[in-house]
Formats: structure tokens, sequence, C-alpha cells
């Protein structure tokens, strides 16, 4: 297996199509990673409002119980 | 005992619990296959006679296209058991499903018009592949849409389900369109019994195309998962799992 460019320059153009390659790899690049946070940003989110509700079923308990301490 | 199984796939947290290790490794091994056949296909694959370093896209392109059409599958295959049989799992696995494979069937649309533009001379033509692939974008975005559209999720589900179910009447037409009405799109390189593709061509595009599948079950299953938290997140073991990373 060789390299089949002679230079990092040629590499780039690669004769006049590299614009149309790198777009595409590009591209694949911004679609996997949007395919890869995704989940992984609403995990996070689920999360957060989670907490959220966990907290307020906790306030509303600590008022219950001043209220009938009063 | 011998349907045990067939349960078990509908219990969220044993499948949750189940799929948890395997995780990091799937996208791990995944990510470094794809990476490593981009530098090959990019830097080390022989040019092509004819068109040139602009083949090089095709490493991209069949492998999105194949598992675009995977996608579909297994979202309609989904939205079948999850009427038949009222599977919660499956529910969850044909909705996760829409989303990805909309985001892989527009990038083999992209990646498909951009390689026309040096090869053909042009980015668009409605031809019949191009145009039923189109149709595969449009079905996976009706299925978001009905989704967000009920504010029910056993109506969305349903009404999701029966709309993936009726258009697998695309999927044949997709893969038949290039011998049916032969334009512009040219007919699939490998096949089963001959391939009329270079091995030193061939080679990179295989494993290429295993990389993207199991990326792609990576991405099912993350998303699965994720849909899994939010739809039990009443259930005590989900509050367990997700309080615990907090």
């Amino acid at each position: 297996m060789q390299f089949r460019f002679d230079s990092f320059a040629e590499f780039l153009s690669m004769a006049g199509h590299g614009p149309y390659v790198w777009a595409c790899y590009f591209a694949a690049v911004l679609a996997l990673g949007y395919i890869i946070l995704a989940p992984i940003s609403r995990r996070k989110s689920i999360q957060t409002q989670l907490l959220r509700q966990e907290k307020i079923a906790e306030q509303q308990l600590a008022m219950q119980n001043n209220n009938s301490n009063a | 005992m011998a349907w045990q199984w067939f349960h078990r796939l509908g219990s969220p947290k044993w499948f949750y619990e189940k799929t948890t290790a395997w995780m990091p490794w799937l996208l791990s091994i995944s990510l470094l296959i794809i990476i490593s056949v981009s530098i090959w296909a990019l830097g080390f694959a022989p040019m092509d006679a004819k068109q040139g370093n602009s083949y090089r896209i095709m490493y991209l392109h069949v492998p999105t296209s194949i598992v675009a059409m995977a996608a579909y599958y297994v979202m309609a295959i989904a939205g079948g058991i999850g009427i038949i049989w009222k599977m919660k799992l499956s529910n969850m696995v044909m909705k996760v499903a829409a989303p990805i494979g909309a985001v892989l069937t527009a990038l083999a649309l992209f990646t498909g018009a951009v390689w026309g533009k040096p090869t053909w001379g042009t980015y668009w033509v409605w031809d019949a592949r191009i145009t039923s692939v189109l149709i595969l974008l449009f079905l996976y975005l009706g299925v978001i849409a009905l989704q967000e559209a009920f504010s029910d999720q056993e109506m969305a589900d349903k009404a999701s389900a029966i709309l993936s179910l009726v258009g697998t009447v695309n999927i044949p037409i997709i893969y038949k369109s290039v011998d049916w009405w032969f334009t512009l799109h040219q007919p699939a390189s490998i096949k089963m019994t001959s391939s009329s593709i270079a091995s030193e061509m061939l080679y990179p595009l295989l494993a290429m195309i295993i990389g993207f599948y199991l990326f792609f079950t990576w991405a099912l299953l993350s998303a699965t998962r994720s849909e899994i938290l939010q739809r039990e997140i009443k259930t005590k073991w989900v509050k367990q799992a997700l309080l615990q990373k907090a």
C-alpha cells in the first residue's frame, strides 16, 4: 500500500476534485457528530429535568412539614 | 420458556441494563474503523481511471446509502411489532430510528449530489434512484413530524407505525430503480455473486460498510436508551440510574 499523492498540496487539491471530495467528508463529520451528540445531550437534559423535579418535591415536602409543625 | 427472551426484550429496564456495557465498545470500534478507512480511501486507494479522485466520495456515499435504508427496515419492523404486540420498547426503537435515518439519508443525497457535479456535470437530476431516495427522506421527516404532532404518545406511535409500514413500498422501488429506469444513476457495483470493482478499491469499501453498520447500531441503541429514560422517568430504577451519575 502506498500513498497516491506526491505532496500534501496535491493531496488537498486531488487534481481538481479536492473541493468535492473534502466537502463530502466534512459533511460526514458534521452528520456523524450530530448523531453522536444528540442522545448524549438529550440524556443530560432529562437528568436536569429530573433533578429540578426532585428539588421541587423536596421543597414542597419541607413546606408541608413546616405547616404541620406550626 | 421459549418465549422468555421475547418478553425480556419488551422490558426497557432489562434492555437498558444489558446494553450499558456494549456502548463504549461499539462507538470506539466503529469510529476507529470509519476514521482509518477514510484515511485509506482518501490517500491510499488507487485513483479511478475514468472518474479520477472524485470516486473517493463513493467510500462515504455507498455505506451511508446502505445504512440509511437499513434504518428504514428497523423503523418499519419495529413499528409493526409495536402495533401487533403493543411492545413498549419496539415503539421507542421506531421513534428514534427516524431522525438517525433522516440524517443518514440527507448525507447520502448530499454526497451523491456533490459527486454528481464532477461526474455527470450536474448536482441534481430527477433520476428514479435519486427521487426515490428523496421520498425516503420525506418519509423519515413524516415520522418525526407525526411524533411531534400528538400529545398522546400512544397515538403518536400508532400513527408513525402506520406511515412507516405504508412507506415500505418505497424500499423495493429504491432497490430496483436503477434497473427499471436506467437513466443516470449507475446500477450496484457490488453483488453477492460478482463485483465489477477492483479488489484494491473493494476492500476499503466493504470495511467502511461494516464500520457504518456498527456505528448505526451504536446510534440506535444510544438513542433508544435516552428514549427509555424519558418515557420511564417516573420509575424508581430510572431515577436511580440518572441521579447516581449526577
